[in-house]
């Protein structure tokens, strides 16, 4: 057997080892009997420590079971001759599934059984509901998931004589499933080796500012023109008066953006509302289309996401029409591919299979629009997307084909980039794409992931020079610093810290300009935490100066109730940290 | 001096610990829950040796006391003075998930024991032959209830026998099928003839008295997508072990079964029953003695219990730190071992020089403050006036039903912890003591 490797990945935080390191001692003697039960309500973390227990099991040729792994395909195993269509059905089936596989007839060969009850169990739940009734999917599998773990719980804990043929078990569950494990599963439970309980997403601690804006937040806005300002101002009036006889509604939709610019929420949403009504009445299914769209914007720049869904779900249905009374007309396609997105967008966290399922369907639409006509540089650009949001979505389940999607999406980038070298957006474009590439591989293969990193900072550079002005450019080379510095925080710790400082002082020149700019209060937020954390290197004095300034910033977003629910944490976190520093 | 890998052997070696013992074993502490009176074995071994005709017995404790190594200890015990102890688990024959019925339980027992004389006497003599083929027939005719080959994926822990009646995966259709018979009665009386002819041949052929030991009763738990079956575990529970114990007796033949604890909060059953309860080791004083206070003869049973697996373990713990870690598991063996101990030895790695770890090393601070934390996350805000009570009175007392399915989940899940002095008591898990000594319910606080 190869030895095993025990110095720390350094392109990873200090978190990630510890709870690899915990895990690794699984795969040490892997025929011994042993359970682990990983609670966790971090994505990234979790996905990452699983993605390297994989790898290190097939290093070491350690049997790997995984469940619950399953599709339509597979619902023969379970026992099933229909689809399952209640929540209890799913349960069942799923239960039935895992337990035919992890006891097979035969005498098992398997040593690890990697059981992930928290992220794995739903794409496989959504999998075998095969024939979802409309508006009733999510309660159903929200009910099937809570029963398959109770009922795959209880059923292991009854087989545990059974299991203890087999080598360690590893069960990953939600954060908040550890009375939940210990009642459906009280013989594992006190049998289990003490329980990892990982981090919650605090990005203080695992995460790094993104290039590109959290889901259901717009990017930062210009000031609405003056050309707009004069739209807007007839439409209030129309708004008002009632009178739209001669009001285009394209013209209604850049007033419902303008308002919503100026942070005119509700006012928006009713000049979307007054678009859709104002489409219907006209019967133009295109500018209904447009209509459902905006309407689904607006209502998402509130925060009322299942309304927007709705919106862009009728929006769909009218792109397929269209399409389908014009399927050559290269701008109908256009517009169904940015509807899949939408509804993409919406779902990508609540139902990640049926997100994927739309981007890839956008995805089909661009590789025809882009092999139609390849000269097209925006068709192109626009299969670039396709291809990252699609990685966006593999990267949890699937790195590897999230990587070769990656990896198009950079090729197409680099094209672009050469085709026009002084265009600054293709540039990047491509810093955009050398950078998911890197955050893709960063947990496999950190030297390539440097390397990436390196290539789209270098881009960063060059455009932040050519325009020290722009806000956007600045902020991304902020980005950029931050993850090289990630990426060095354990091998050259000095070099870690001068990019976070880098990375923070542009971050506090930017805030300056734009001190009402939630997202650069946060990755100041972020980047004092990392400095701070970097000790020995940063002496305890510095590191509790940083840790005061964070502290001071997260307590202030807090007050004015601008934490996200993940952020929530954030305060109590760095005070807990301020906290653990030795006295002075 | 101790090295990274020395420490990394050592954890290897607690976590191999959690497996029942026999007397013997390198592992094994004797009198870990008191010797002379407080040794509840050797006080059920008397009463089964007082008893002249067909004892009840019941055996229980939480999960991780030891129940198995003590029964086996009890088999021992019994063999070596004239008796024949059938020891096996119910486990191996029913689901910890569905309810029981006294039909079913002395069906599986009739099962066990012949599993165990196939297994024991390959040759039979004396008639024993046909008297098993005679009950495999009347099972097969009766329920339909055959003998298969388990020994395909059997594991360490299942029986060695290759054919094992088959109850388990059909015991839904088998209960109901019973439920269904116009001639229960004599369907029951029938088993329980068998066991008694298969006893008394062995008892013929070993000239020595039958003891019967049922052995994991005690996990008997509902379905967990069923809102009413811990109900309807509770009430088999009651209806077998309580309201029909004539039922659950075979004539001349010493029977004893391990049970769920919470059976005692569910009826008085001491007075018709023999009651042995296997508490955690007793860490502390009795409360009227001095609450939470260390008692010296249960702390040194831990160090035993360490000095046994790891003779070399005061090169890591100091003796007051080891104490330290055996107050902070409040007796429960598996959590001391398996979970503070391992995760202790884990952390040394990284602090050898350190080592031995004194009691105040911020590494058993670490450990205690992770186990506070999970132990908090067993509880519920709700469950707290209760579990306060519990802490005050040192006794729990069940105010309704639904109180008793709460107090099943908290004793199964190591919240409460029982002990027994003389007599029964139970406290909290010492990772709880500060966060409830703090908590002021809602009806002390008006």
């Amino acid at each position: 057997m190869p030895e095993l490797r025990f110095e720390l990945d350094a392109s990873l935080s200090s978190d990630f080892e510890n709870h690899w390191q915990r895990l690794r001692i699984l795969l040490e003697e892997p025929q011994l009997f042993a359970i682990q039960f990983v609670f966790s309500s971090n994505y990234e973390l979790h996905s990452a420590l699983l993605r390297r227990l994989q790898q290190t099991a097939l290093s070491l040729a350690v049997d790997c079971l995984e469940l619950p792994k399953t599709s339509s395909a597979e619902l023969s195993d379970t026992g099933t001759s229909t689809a399952p269509s209640t929540a209890h059905q799913l349960a069942e089936a799923i239960t039935r599934h895992c337990l035919a596989r992890i006891f097979p007839a035969a005498p098992p060969h398997t040593r690890l059984l990697l059981l992930d009850l928290h992220q794995a169990l739903p794409v496989a739940l959504a999998a075998l509901l095969a024939e979802p009734v409309d508006g009733e999917r999510p309660a159903i599998l929200h009910q099937a998931l809570a029963d398959s773990r109770a009922l795959l719980l209880s059923r292991l804990n009854e087989r545990r004589a059974q299991l203890s043929a087999f080598g360690p078990l590893l069960i990953l569950l939600p954060e908040d499933w550890t009375k939940p494990a210990a009642e459906y599963a009280p013989d594992l439970w006190t049998q289990r080796l003490s329980s990892l309980y990982l981090p919650p997403p605090i990005p203080c601690a695992e995460g790094s500012p993104s290039s590109e804006p959290a889901q259901g937040v717009l990017p930062p806005e210009e000031a609405p023109r003056a050309a707009e300002r004069n739209i807007l101002a007839r439409w209030q009036e129309a708004l008002r008066s009632g009178q739209t006889q001669r009001l285009p509604v394209s013209d209604g939709w850049i007033a419902a953006e303008t308002s919503a610019k100026l942070g005119n929420g509700q006012e928006a949403e009713d000049l979307a509302a007054l678009c859709l009504r104002l489409a219907y009445e006209r019967g133009s299914l295109r500018e209904q289309m447009g209509s459902q769209n905006i309407l689904g914007d607006m209502r998402l720049r509130r925060g009322r996401i299942e309304q927007a869904r709705e919106a862009y779900t009728v929006a769909l249905s009218i792109a397929q029409e269209l399409v389908s009374k014009e399927p050559d007309n290269t701008e109908r396609q256009r517009d169904l591919s940015v509807s899949y997105d939408k509804v993409a967008d919406i779902l990508r966290r609540s139902d990640p299979a049926s997100a994927l399922a739309n981007y890839q369907a956008s995805l089909n639409i661009r590789q025809d629009l882009a092999r139609q006509e390849p000269d097209n540089t925006q068709w192109q650009r626009n299969l670039s997307v396709s291809y990252e949001k699609v990685a966006d979505i593999l990267r949890r389940s699937d790195p590897a084909a999230a990587l070769d999607s990656c990896q198009a999406s950079l090729k197409i980038s680099q094209d672009l980039a050469q085709r026009e070298p002084d265009n600054t957006e293709w540039q990047r474009d491509l810093s955009v794409s050398y950078e998911k590439v890197a955050d893709i591989l960063r947990p496999s293969d950190p030297a390539a992931a440097f390397a990436n990193y390196e290539a789209s900072l270098k881009i960063r550079q060059d455009l932040a020079r050519r325009e020290p002005d722009n806000t956007e450019w600045q902020r991304d080379l902020s980005v950029s610093y931050h993850k090289v510095a990630d990426i060095l925080r354990r091998s050259d710790p000095t070099a870690a810290l001068d990019n976070y400082q880098a990375s923070l002082s542009i971050c506090l020149n930017l805030a300056q300009r734009e001190p009402d700019n939630l997202e650069l209060q946060t990755d100041q937020i972020i980047s004092h935490v990392k400095i701070a954390t970097l000790h020995p290197t940063v002496p305890t004095t510095e590191a509790r100066a940083h840790l005061q300034a964070a502290l001071q910033l997260a307590r202030q977003l807090e007050r004015a109730q601008l934490l996200t629910h993940d952020q929530a944490v954030w305060p109590d976190d760095i005070q807990r940290r301020l906290d653990a520093l030795p006295s002075a | 001096m101790l090295t990274a890998k020395d420490l990394r052997d050592f954890q290897k070696v607690l976590r191999q610990s959690d497996h029942p013992l026999n007397v013997g074993d390198a592992f094994h502490v004797p009198n870990l829950h008191g010797d002379k009176q407080y040794d509840m074995i050797e006080r059920l071994f008397r009463e089964i040796e007082s008893c002249d005709g067909s004892g009840l017995y019941y055996f229980t404790g939480q999960r991780g006391t030891g129940k198995s190594t003590e029964l086996r200890r009890l088999e021992t015990r019994l063999n070596g003075e004239g008796y024949r102890c059938i020891r096996f688990d119910a486990l191996h024959y029913l689901n910890d998930t569905q309810p029981i019925d006294a039909h079913l339980l002395m069906l599986m027992v009739a099962a066990g024991v012949d599993d165990w004389l196939t297994e024991k006497y390959p040759e039979k003599d004396g008639g024993a032959e046909s008297l098993l083929s005679r009950f495999q027939d009347w099972l097969k005719t009766k329920v339909e209830l055959e003998k298969v080959d388990v020994s395909l994926g059997a594991g360490p822990g299942l029986p060695s026998t290759r054919l094992q009646f088959n109850l388990k995966p059909q015991q839904e259709t088998l209960s109901s099928k019973i439920r269904g018979m116009s001639d229960r009665r004599e369907f029951h009386e029938s088993i329980i003839k068998f066991i008694a002819e298969m006893c008394q041949w062995l008892q013929k052929r070993e000239q020595r008295r039958i003891v019967i030991v049922v052995d994991s009763l005690e996990n008997l738990r509902g379905n967990p997508l069923a809102e009413q079956d811990q109900e309807r575990i509770f009430g088999s529970v009651l209806d077998v072990f309580a309201d029909h114990l004539a039922l659950i007796r075979v004539p001349d033949v010493h029977m004893v079964y391990s049970v769920p604890p919470y059976l005692c909060f569910l009826a008085n059953i001491t007075p018709q029953v023999s009651w042995t309860p296997l508490a955690s080791v007793r860490v502390c004083e009795k409360p009227e003695i001095a609450r939470r206070k260390p008692r010296e003869i249960g702390l040194a049973v831990m160090r035993d219990l360490l000095e046994r697996r790891l003779p070399r373990w005061r090169e890591v713990l100091s003796q007051e730190a080891l104490d330290r870690l055996s107050l902070l598991s409040g007796g429960d063996l598996r959590q001391f071992i398996i979970r503070i101990l391992t995760d202790v030895f884990y952390q040394a790695q990284f602090a050898l020089e350190r080592l031995p770890l004194a009691k105040d090393d911020s590494i058993i601070d670490e450990v205690a403050a992770a186990c506070s934390r999970e132990m908090e996350r067993l509880t519920v805000r709700s469950e707290w006036p209760l579990l306060k009570t519990i802490a005050n009175e040192n006794n729990i007392v069940a105010e309704n039903r639904s109180q008793i399915k709460i107090l099943a989940h908290l004793l199964d899940t190591k919240v409460i912890l029982n002990y027994r002095n003389g007599g029964e008591w139970y406290d909290l898990h010492p990772t709880l003591w500060a966060t409830l000594d703090a908590y002021t319910s809602p009806a002390q606080s008006t």
